[in-house]
């Protein structure tokens, strides 16, 4: 699963998840693109679960990107635990993604190939997504 | 080289002016030159449509309603709503016949490499634009790569491309399509990793210390 190799603080605080995603919001490698329509904290289960349901769709066709990475760690307190006594321990990792960010791109597949296995993916995503095209590729 | 008619009218400057334009439904943009004062200007978006989703360079001739002028320009540049994808402003870039200027120009493979068909191989496309440099009457409307020859592990080079009377603005080694083996397993599960990173060593820490 993905995480970072080395960070500077082992917990971090919440941040907010205001605007859009103005950077990496274009497909940028592949053909198509699974674009997130809702801002998210996208764990990195998350994100392996997706991308095994591309990958299983497309067999050994095809390229897929990940765009977006979990850099972001978490924590909770453990069960039955008064408030106080400082931060809980951290449980996971997540990517912080706003509306707008790619997701996954996929290429070197048929469209057909490429839409099934992106709108699989979007099944295991806490977010309302949407498939996208590079600009070349959009039907005018 | 195709040449596009568009034609725009004149807009005010600013932010607001320019939201008021796209709640007519009109895409704000400015026409700019060297030497000249810009002139912001809206365009029917549908108009627009394919300038933008295209996989050809065109040459555009901005006629421009109120004033009756026309210039001949590039679409620049184009802004895009992260989340709706409509176009939101649009650059276009006034050419002369005589003066270089550069240019974004798209690339398209032609054939199926060896590597494919005989090895089972992916192409891969790494580059889809090419900036080059040119007069625009040398200037393509998109680069054709032949690609039959490769085999796995081969790729297209900038440097092995020659068109007359056109520069690229690419290191000669910049890859453009590479043929790679395909992966071997139906599942590539992830490198193993640690479940906890490493701490950064923190300089304060370390001074003490």
């Amino acid at each position: 699963m993905l995480l970072p190799k080395r960070v500077k603080h082992r917990k971090v605080q919440r941040g907010r998840r205001k605007g859009k995603a103005f950077r990496g919001s274009q497909v940028a490698f592949g053909a198509y693109g699974l674009k997130a329509l809702e801002p998210a904290w996208i764990t990195n289960r998350q994100i392996e679960a997706a991308r095994i349901a591309i990958n299983r769709h497309l067999k050994r066709d095809g390229k897929v990107w990940i765009r977006i990475f979990p850099d972001k760690p978490f924590t909770k307190k453990p069960l039955e635990v008064r408030m106080g006594s400082g931060k809980g321990n951290p449980e996971g990792w997540v990517a912080v993604v706003k509306p707008g960010r790619i997701l996954f791109e996929v290429d070197g597949v048929s469209k057909e190939a490429a839409l099934e296995a992106l709108r699989l993916a979007s099944h295991k995503l806490p977010i309302k997504t949407k498939i996208v095209a590079r600009l070349d590729l959009v039907e005018v | 080289m195709s040449d596009f008619v568009l034609t725009a009218t004149l807009r005010p400057t600013g932010k607001q002016a320019a939201k008021q334009v796209r709640r007519r439904g009109l895409v704000p943009g400015i026409f700019y030159t060297p030497g000249a004062e810009p002139i912001p200007i809206a365009v029917k978006p549908l108009a627009l449509r394919p300038l933008v989703y295209t996989r050809e360079t065109h040459l555009v001739q901005l006629r421009i309603e109120e004033t009756q002028a026309t210039y001949e320009c590039i679409l620049k540049d184009v802004a895009f709503d992260p989340v709706t994808d409509a176009i939101t402003h649009v650059d276009f870039y006034g050419i002369s016949a005589d003066r270089v200027s550069e240019f974004e120009v798209p690339v398209q493979l032609v054939g199926t490499p060896v590597g494919v068909h005989e090895q089972g191989g992916l192409l891969e496309q790494l580059v889809h634009k090419l900036t080059v440099v040119c007069k625009p009457a040398d200037l393509p409307e998109h680069i054709e790569v032949d690609v039959s020859g490769l085999r796995i592990g081969q790729s297209v080079h900038v440097g092995d491309l020659s068109l007359p009377g056109v520069t690229f603005r690419h290191a000669p080694d910049v890859a453009i399509a590479a043929v790679i083996a395909k992966r071997v397993s139906e599942e590539t599960p992830m490198e193993a990793s640690p479940t906890e990173p490493e701490l950064v060593a923190q300089k304060g820490k370390k001074a003490q210390e």
